[in-house]
């Protein structure tokens, strides 16, 4: 960790973001372009979901303003709810896009109630 | 689904207010162009691109690029939509003559990456004087 952490000015930017609903999870993607793994940071506390992804200034826009605006960095947080279970969250990064899956919790997810006939 | 309105709430908005005065949210234009002594840098944020997706002309003094994220075309059940940057065409005049054979193209992390170098032609040339 960088020592001068506390110095460093960070520009936040709200990533767009897409949401939706698949058979056992939901999927989340935000366009997060210019980080590299290393600045990408996903942390769940307390049901706050929060993405924090620090542009690679060699790689991101602006990279001479930079120098005096400080370094650009994506955050976003998002509240989640009981539908999601927190157990069963995975994160992946691919072509400046982040991907989240979040399985949903065993109560929300449809149950087959099977019947007994009786004769 | 009754409850997926609220699946995951938006914060941003309400955190927004509790954090320091130094954290803005900035809105960005996604191209970024650098001109330095006879280097041309052009930069384009295209999340979720990829290679067979862009398209580059260089003609004359002229940079087209155009872009369109055919993979994804799939439709969902959303709960939020607002990625939308799947396509663009974009040209840039440039200040002068590239040397087309030196221009260098590179995609990562969805960011494209031009550099263009000035065209032998238009440096200065010195003239002697017979």
């Amino acid at each position: 960790m960088n020592k001068n952490i506390e110095n460093t000015q960070y520009n936040y930017i709200t990533p767009a973001t897409d949401i939706y609903e698949e058979e056992g999870h939901f999927v989340l993607q935000a366009d997060i372009p210019g980080v590299t793994k290393d600045g990408l940071d996903v942390t769940l506390e307390n049901n706050l979901l929060e993405i924090t992804a620090k542009t690679d200034p060699e790689l991101f826009l602006h990279t001479k303003e930079s120098e005096n605006e400080g370094v650009y960095a994506y955050r976003r947080s998002f509240k989640i709810d009981r539908n999601i279970d927190s157990q069963k969250i995975s994160a992946s990064l691919e072509d400046g896009v982040l991907t989240l899956e979040l399985g949903k919790s065993e109560e929300v997810k449809p149950k087959k109630i099977e019947i007994t006939y009786k004769q | 689904m009754l409850t997926t309105y609220n699946v995951l709430q938006d914060i941003n908005s309400l955190l927004e207010s509790f954090i320091e005065p130094r954290h803005t949210v900035h809105e960005l234009s996604n191209v970024d162009f650098e001109e330095k002594e006879g280097e041309i840098t052009v930069k384009y944020l295209v999340p979720g691109a990829k290679i067979e997706d862009i398209d580059i002309q260089l003609e004359n003094n002229t940079l087209k690029v155009s872009y369109d994220r055919k993979n994804d075309t799939k439709e969902h059940r959303y709960i939020r939509k607002e990625r939308t940057s799947n396509r663009f065409a974009r040209t840039i005049k440039l200040p002068y003559k590239v040397d087309g054979d030196a221009a260098a193209a590179s995609l990562k992390e969805g960011v494209l990456r031009i550099v263009l170098k000035k065209s032998p032609d238009a440096l200065p040339k010195k003239i002697t004087i017979k």
